[in-house]
């Protein structure tokens, strides 16, 4: 009985799993449009605050940060080579949250780590998962 | 192609996180779900107050429903338990919490905006598709669940 209704439920609700992998992208995506924006426009300013925090070499690292996060935005809306871009942009939140948001503890409304967290497994997710097949990634790599 | 074989060969490597990271993302689901879940249950009245307020209809029975369901999200996702089958109402009490109070402050946290629960309800909409991993009872039980 659990057994049918566990197949039945997983035969049809499998069919969503591209459509959540897209939707996630597209969130996160947008989610990176803001602080990727921010830092272009005010690379010097944001150098010499990764200075302030104790990141060594701020100069290239704000461009590192800043390039990522733009390739980001692109790579995941696009679905393409999603599973390598995942991995600098976890990056980036791991140091984000080292070096901002730990200090301010778990909630967002404190500015705290809850949000650079769901941020990190949804990359874990892409990076293990994939884009799903409403991604660039699928016509190049998967599609038989 | 080079590229397609390095990717295909990278794919092959990534895959082996699958369960972890549908591990990580259900322990962050539980985590998140305990507190409002806690709150209504300790503050029962006063949610089926607030509910009302918002206009939703049977109130009561409303806070009675979203508390459990809540509950028994945080106990079944730490398990990977009938993953698929609570998902569904955690979306629908997502949906309504997004519909009824998050909408109208916009997108941002900082003014209880939906972002928080846009999130889950994508969290939630991959864990209804993928099922809960390998490291789930839902595995050991069902088996050859993905």
């Amino acid at each position: 009985m659990l057994q049918t209704i566990n197949d039945l439920s997983k035969n049809i609700l499998q069919n969503f799993q591209s459509l959540s992998l897209l939707l996630a992208r597209l969130a996160v995506a947008y989610g990176f449009y803001e602080p990727a924006m921010s830092k272009w426009k005010d690379i010097d300013g944001i150098a010499s605050w990764f200075g302030t925090m104790g990141i060594p070499f701020p100069t290239l690292n704000a461009y590192m940060a800043a390039s990522t996060e733009v390739l980001g935005i692109v790579l995941l809306t696009l679905g393409l080579f999603t599973r390598l871009i995942s991995i600098p942009l976890m990056v980036v939140m791991v140091v984000a949250i080292m070096t901002v948001h730990l200090a301010h503890g778990f909630s967002a409304g404190d500015n705290g780590f809850e949000i650079p967290l769901y941020y990190m497994l949804f990359l874990l997710i892409f990076a293990s998962h994939g884009a799903g097949k409403f991604s660039v990634d699928y016509f190049l790599f998967e599609k038989k | 192609m080079r590229l397609k074989d390095f990717y295909l060969e990278l794919s092959i490597l990534f895959n082996y996180f699958q369960s972890f990271s549908l591990l990580f993302a259900r322990f962050a689901l539980a985590y998140g779900f305990y507190t409002p879940a806690l709150t209504k249950w300790n503050n029962f009245d006063t949610t089926v107050e607030w509910f009302s307020s918002l206009g939703i209809p049977f109130a009561s029975l409303a806070t009675l429903l979203t508390a459990s369901i809540e509950i028994m999200g945080v106990v079944f996702l730490v398990l990977g338990l009938f993953t698929r089958l609570i998902t569904i109402p955690l979306i629908f009490v997502m949906l309504v919490a997004t519909l009824t109070v998050h909408l109208s402050n916009g997108f941002s946290v900082a003014n209880n905006g939906f972002e928080i629960p846009l999130y889950y309800f994508l969290f939630l909409s991959i864990l209804v598709s993928h099922g809960a991993g390998k490291f789930s009872l839902d595995f050991l039980i069902f088996g050859k669940e993905r």
